[in-house]
């Protein structure tokens, strides 16, 4: 690598860690919109115009706050807990590829790395912003974070099985694991319409994986106040904001990426890379606004509804599913 | 192998914290501190797969170990109540069953290491860098041996893994010999489990 290819590399980074924390920063703002109009009420409207500048406003108060340790709390693994939430969201954002390669002097893929394990990474990080949670949520010596964190756990390592169950099939039909290779796979048919049961199945997942609702158990504040992050206050609690928010823009990415056939769409010729960007954007768009609606419309599952919904009903269709596209694929080639 | 130096640096620095954390899993008091320096020493060991090369038995190692395996060791530790427990060493109890064990393990290492070359050759030879590319990868490497000369093995363990897993969910289920002698009581029972 050459002096070019280091620079190229180091702002690719930068222009990461600035959608990773502006975006997170957006979407509040624009949640607090939403759920304001659909349940009758203002929302924000009084921090800038219109409420424009509430977040930040939020953002710097949070950042005054006085940082709490409760008594009794093990201090080292408290302050490590939203560390283990926040890094894992943003690492996974380095093989999201964005759009196709463009060349600029050099060609330059608009993705941090291609690597070929690509989609197993994501599942990776995936599965370590549980740690997160369960530090957090046992650390702070409390017992609605005790039990946020307990359910936060059982509820993620389940559906990280219906989620590799979905990418499963995918990779079936893709023949590779890089990110690249499964949105070029797609150029004749987006992946969403072979394996639209793989696409609900990730969906569900994808929702459940981000504490969302109706499955936003870890935190329900009807029953366990605030759940795993009930002790946390300033900087520390405005990082489980971010992780969540970046979590919910990283799951709607990948589903665009796996089954809506990533940048690709019509493009002016000679200005892939742009329209690319322009594609991947509105059809990550998409789901994040699904996210917010759902958060309007549905009430929350009970637990035991929860957990035997993913491993009694969930489960045996994604294997099914998965023997399925393993059958055409095979009787296809 | 190329054996350049950042690569000798990587590795260095991966081995020794590997095995730092392996020290502390065994010295750490608190349960829990051990569990997560686990967990340090889990992602290490998957720098040092990086490092040769082998991408998918890095991302397996952590997706399998702690993602999974470890989540299900800190699960199982907050249930407990470790206050009592936190204060205990967690090394004197097996030390001098251990000992023997990590030095038969060193010794195995050492063979290894600095052995025949027919050692060397059915241990580190088997997959040399020209293969594995010739293959199309690590992952496809692991696939061509998995599900043709180790298949029989691979099903076997996985046999084991499912009987281990059944005798594991019959253990935690509770056969008191009144309820198995009056069935509407067992599926009170039982739905009674299903809701907690």
């Amino acid at each position: 690598m050459d002096g070019w290819e280091w620079l190229i590399v180091a702002i690719k980074c930068v222009v990461i860690l600035l959608i990773f924390l502006g975006a997170p920063l957006i979407l509040v703002l624009v949640e607090r919109w939403t759920l304001g109009r659909l349940q009758s009420r203002i929302g924000p409207n009084r921090v800038g115009w219109s409420g424009t500048l509430q977040t930040a406003a939020d953002g710097l108060k949070l950042g005054i706050k006085e940082d709490l340790i409760p008594r009794g709390a093990d201090k080292l693994v408290f302050w490590f807990g939203p560390v283990f939430l926040v890094v894992p969201a943003l690492a996974a954002w380095a093989i999201v590829p964005v759009g196709p390669e463009v060349s600029l002097g050099r060609d330059i893929g608009l993705w941090a790395v291609d690597l070929n394990v690509g989609i197993l990474f994501f599942l990776a990080m995936g599965s370590l912003g549980v740690y997160g949670v369960v530090m957090s949520g046992w650390s702070s010596n409390s017992k609605y974070a005790h039990f946020g964190a307990l359910r936060a756990s059982a509820q993620v390592i389940s559906y990280e099985l219906i989620m590799g169950l979905a990418v499963l099939a995918v990779i079936l039909y893709a023949g590779s694991l890089s990110l690249i290779d499964i949105v070029e796979q797609q150029r004749g048919l987006w992946f969403i319409v072979p394996q639209f049961v793989g696409f609900l199945l990730f969906v569900i997942a994808g929702v459940a994986e981000t504490n969302r609702v109706p499955f936003d158990l870890p935190e329900a504040e009807s029953e366990i106040v605030a759940g795993f992050h009930v002790e946390y206050s300033g900087m520390r609690f405005a990082m489980f904001f971010i992780a969540e928010y970046a979590n919910i823009i990283l799951i709607s990415a990948i589903i665009t990426t796996l089954f809506l056939g990533g940048w690709l769409g019509w493009t002016i010729p000679g200005m892939e890379g742009l329209t690319g960007i322009v594609w991947f954007a509105l059809k990550t768009g998409a789901f994040i606004s699904m996210f917010l609606l759902l958060r309007a419309a549905l009430p929350r599952l009970r637990y035991d509804q929860l957990m035997s919904f993913c491993w009694k009903f969930l489960m045996p269709i994604g294997i099914i599913n998965v023997l399925l596209a393993a059958g055409l694929r095979m009787a296809w080639s | 192998m190329t054996d350049n130096l950042a690569e000798v640096i990587a590795f260095w620095y991966l081995a020794f914290m590997a095995v730092t954390g392996g020290v502390g899993v065994l010295a750490l008091r608190n349960p829990v501190h051990s569990a997560l320096s686990l967990v340090y020493v889990i992602f290490h060991v998957a720098g040092l797969f990086v490092i040769l090369g082998a991408g998918f038995l890095a991302v397996v190692q952590i997706i399998v170990y702690a993602g999974a395996i470890v989540v299900l060791f800190l699960f199982t530790l907050m249930m407990l109540d470790m206050r009592g427990i936190a204060h205990e060493r967690f090394v004197h109890r097996q030390l001098w069953f251990a000992l023997p064990l990590a030095a038969l393990l060193a010794v195995e290492a050492v063979f290894v290491g600095v052995g025949t070359p027919e050692v060397r050759e059915a241990f580190l030879g088997a997959f040399p860098p020209q293969t594995i590319s010739d293959l199309g990868g690590s992952t496809q490497a692991i696939a061509a041996v998995l599900f043709s000369e180790y298949l029989l093995p691979f099903e076997v363990a996985s046999v084991l893994l499912l009987v281990a897993a059944i005798g594991a969910i019959i253990l935690a289920r509770r056969f008191d010999r009144e309820l198995e002698s009056m069935p509407e009581a067992t599926e009170a029972g039982e739905s009674g489990e299903a809701a907690s």
